[in-house]
């Protein structure tokens, strides 16, 4: 897609022609981000179509709001804090409709053998419905860690708790987790 | 022996702190016992990757964002341009538009002509008069500029012609006050003349 040069821009001047209006910055800054974005949102609700309508709708959110982006943090952090919010509210209203373990969207069968890759999968899928019982606050620290590579501070700044909680969570969320890993 | 937090643990399996620069978990097999689970809990939630979906979702996905922005900067658009794509609405604007249009016009065609700051001189002018009692009507000042050299020309051509020729011309029309004076009764022309013999006198001439 011919962007006039908008790919090769930092968020900081995507951010800065969107408020200029720009066409074509925000559809950057989307595809730049739209799929760290989807998966943040997938491990939340654990299945692919209320990941897509949270996504979507956190770049509307992010589009409606962008003037309130001072740049203290990173663009995707604070893409990462609205999608945290969105997701709360969600996981909040409904209880997560997790996809049966072996169901896949698209498989990709090309980099491993097909039996690898289907027991990474079954892994992987009882590994999420595991998080998805998480408590809120545990498993948005553990996903914003391990997922995102966050750093305390930084989940500490989307969550609005201190580096202290964050770690205590942390913590109790990877204890949690392996007792119900163990469970199964 | 103080035995680590979650913090301190958290930091080592995290790999913020260096196991070497933590003495204590070479010493204490709970400690160490601990760090190994959450490690391997670690690990084994770094492998539960999301499902990829299909190429075309996220041409999908990138296009629906496109859209509902769109959306959202319409729904923003001046109130008038959304009124203006109601079906049916611009036949009714357009003419009651037309309509105040129209009366503008008239208005300002039909307003009195106001009297230049310099005094009358040209010899169209005629001294205003009213004749209010009797007729109810009242003769509108005419007060030309001698500057206007066309109103100065008609006013030459027609010094000479009297209210009698001008009305048998079609030169009056009917409720104008030319008309009203050509068509006096005879009790009407001496209450006339008897009301500008008072205005004259009322002048000094």
């Amino acid at each position: 897609m011919q962007d006039g040069g908008l790919s090769e821009l930092d968020d900081a001047s995507l951010v800065a022609a969107c408020l200029a209006g720009t066409p074509g910055a925000f559809d950057v800054i989307v595809e730049r981000h739209r799929r760290s974005v989807y998966q943040l949102c997938h491990r939340y609700v654990g299945n692919h179509e209320d990941a897509s309508d949270l996504a979507q709708d956190v770049f509307l959110r992010a589009y409606r709001g962008m003037k309130k982006f001072r740049g203290q943090s990173s663009l995707a952090t604070w893409l990462y804090r609205i999608a945290v919010n969105a997701c709360l509210n969600r996981v909040g209203a409904k209880t997560p409709q997790t996809e049966p373990i072996g169901e896949q969207q698209f498989v990709d069968m090309r980099a491993e053998a097909v039996p690898d890759k289907m027991l990474k999968d079954e892994r992987g899928a009882r590994v999420r419905a595991a998080i998805l019982q998480l408590a809120p606050k545990q498993r948005s620290t553990l996903i914003l860690r391990v997922y995102h590579e966050m750093s305390h501070q930084e989940i500490a700044d989307v969550l609005g708790s201190s580096v202290g909680a964050v770690k205590a969570n942390f913590f109790h969320a990877l204890g949690n987790l392996k007792k119900l890993l163990a469970d199964e | 022996m103080r035995h680590l937090t979650g913090d301190e643990l958290v930091d080592l399996a995290d790999g913020v702190v260096l196991e070497s620069d933590v003495p204590h978990v070479a010493v204490c097999a709970t400690c160490r016992q601990q760090l190994t689970e959450l490690r391997a809990t670690l690990a084994m939630a770094s492998e539960a990757e999301v499902p990829e979906p299909s190429p075309l979702f996220w041409d999908h996905f990138s296009s629906r964002i496109r859209e509902a922005v769109a959306t959202q900067g319409a729904a923003g658009v001046r109130w008038w341009r959304r009124l203006a794509s109601w079906p049916g609405i611009m036949a009714p604007i357009s003419a009651l538009a037309a309509a105040l249009l129209i009366v503008a016009i008239v208005l300002v065609s039909r307003a009195p002509v106001l009297p230049e700051a310099q005094p009358p001189t040209s010899v169209a002018s005629t001294p205003t008069s009213t004749l209010s009692g009797t007729l109810g009507v009242e003769l509108l000042s005419d007060s030309v500029s001698a500057d206007d050299q066309s109103l100065t020309l008609v006013a030459e051509l027609t010094e000479a012609l009297g209210w009698e020729a001008a009305a048998d011309a079609g030169l009056t029309v009917a409720g104008s006050a030319e008309h009203a004076v050509t068509h006096l009764s005879n009790d009407e022309l001496r209450e006339l003349q008897r009301l500008l013999k008072e205005a004259l006198v009322r002048k000094g001439v």
